[in-house]
């Protein structure tokens, strides 16, 4: 049990909530939404992180500007639109269906269909060779008579 | 046996894919929008890094002269890296350098960083908050800018590199001076 104890120990991280080191909003609300926008925003330092969850200094300063401009009074969309209109739709955890991402969203779709129209396809295979099947030759009609009676005689 | 049209098309997927991911290997994933391209540069005003010494604010980027914008912090060891390039161009007379300092620890050691390998940059604005960082778009330190004619028209992240130098920079420099 030593080990495991020890294994435990090596384990145990501090919990670290993103933002306590950081002046929350004093209207829990306006926190709230502000926490909402921030898991909207992707870090640009670790990039598969929002600026949320991230410990970056740029992540923080940008946490800042955040609940500043919540604060005033922007909502989600405001908030979405000044960062947009600075680092571009590749600050957005989703960016929007647009002419760039329409591939990257259709995809999935895409895919399904394509899976839909190849079991289609295979599946008209399928059963197009079961009535295709050749029919019996002679001898074959004549040997099959033949068991046929005797199971009747029986 | 006869090789039916189908059989081969796993092969053609499996090749599509390989070329759309291979090509994705050679993009830069730290590279980010440039919203600011061909656009005026953002309204900023900040103080200088050294007290004595000027601050810098867009309006010195407005000048007859190109200008050659480099965002760094003396904590950046890319910045260190790119620094012989800033000091090769700050003795040019066709253009100005001017730096912004990202958030110091200690702005002494900053200055005393400048003071002993040189400062390349003619003005210099410091930037504690981030928030001019964040008006230009960046991801990180170092980031260079060019800005002529009032436009902003060139974006180099990280460091400044003899690629970046002898394929963009320098032609791009010598074709705006004429």
């Amino acid at each position: 049990m030593k080990w495991l104890a020890f294994l435990m120990v090596l384990f145990v991280t501090p919990a670290f909530a993103a933002g306590v080191d950081e002046a929350v909003l004093p209207d829990a609300a306006q926190e709230d939404a502000a926490r909402d926008i921030m898991k909207d925003l992707r870090c640009l330092v670790c990039q598969n992180q929002s600026i949320e969850e991230s410990d970056a200094d740029m992540a923080a300063d940008l946490r800042i500007v955040v609940r500043e401009r919540v604060a005033a009074g922007d909502d989600h969309q405001d908030v979405m639109d000044y960062m947009v209109a600075r680092y571009g739709d590749w600050i957005l955890m989703r960016p929007p269906v647009n002419e760039r991402t329409w591939l990257l969203w259709g995809m999935p779709v895409l895919l399904v269909l394509l899976g839909l129209l190849a079991a289609g396809l295979l599946m008209r295979r399928h059963l197009t060779e079961r009535t295709a099947d050749a029919p019996l030759s002679a001898d074959e009609q004549a040997a099959l008579d033949t068991l046929l009676a005797e199971d009747k005689d029986q | 046996m006869k090789i039916k049209p189908y059989y081969i098309l796993p092969i053609v997927v499996f090749i599509g894919m390989a070329i759309f991911l291979f090509v994705g290997l050679g993009l830069n994933p730290r590279e980010t929008a440039f919203p600011l391209y061909e656009q005026s540069p953002p309204d900023f005003a900040l103080g200088p890094l050294h007290e004595e010494q000027p601050g810098l604010t867009d309006e010195d980027l407005l000048g007859d002269k190109t200008v050659i914008l480099n965002f760094f912090a003396s904590w950046c060891a890319p910045c260190r890296e790119e620094h012989p390039y800033l000091m090769a161009l700050s003795e040019r007379d066709d253009i100005s350098v001017y730096g912004i300092d990202y958030r110091e620890v200690s702005r002494e050691k900053a200055i005393a960083w400048l003071y002993r390998d040189g400062n390349p940059f003619a003005l210099i604005g410091y930037d504690q908050d981030a928030r001019v960082v964040m008006e230009w778009g960046l991801a990180g330190v170092p980031e260079t800018f060019i800005v002529h004619n009032g436009k902003v028209i060139r974006r180099y992240q990280g460091p400044l590199n003899v690629p970046i130098m002898q394929h963009d920079l320098l032609p791009l420099l010598e074709a705006l001076e004429k």
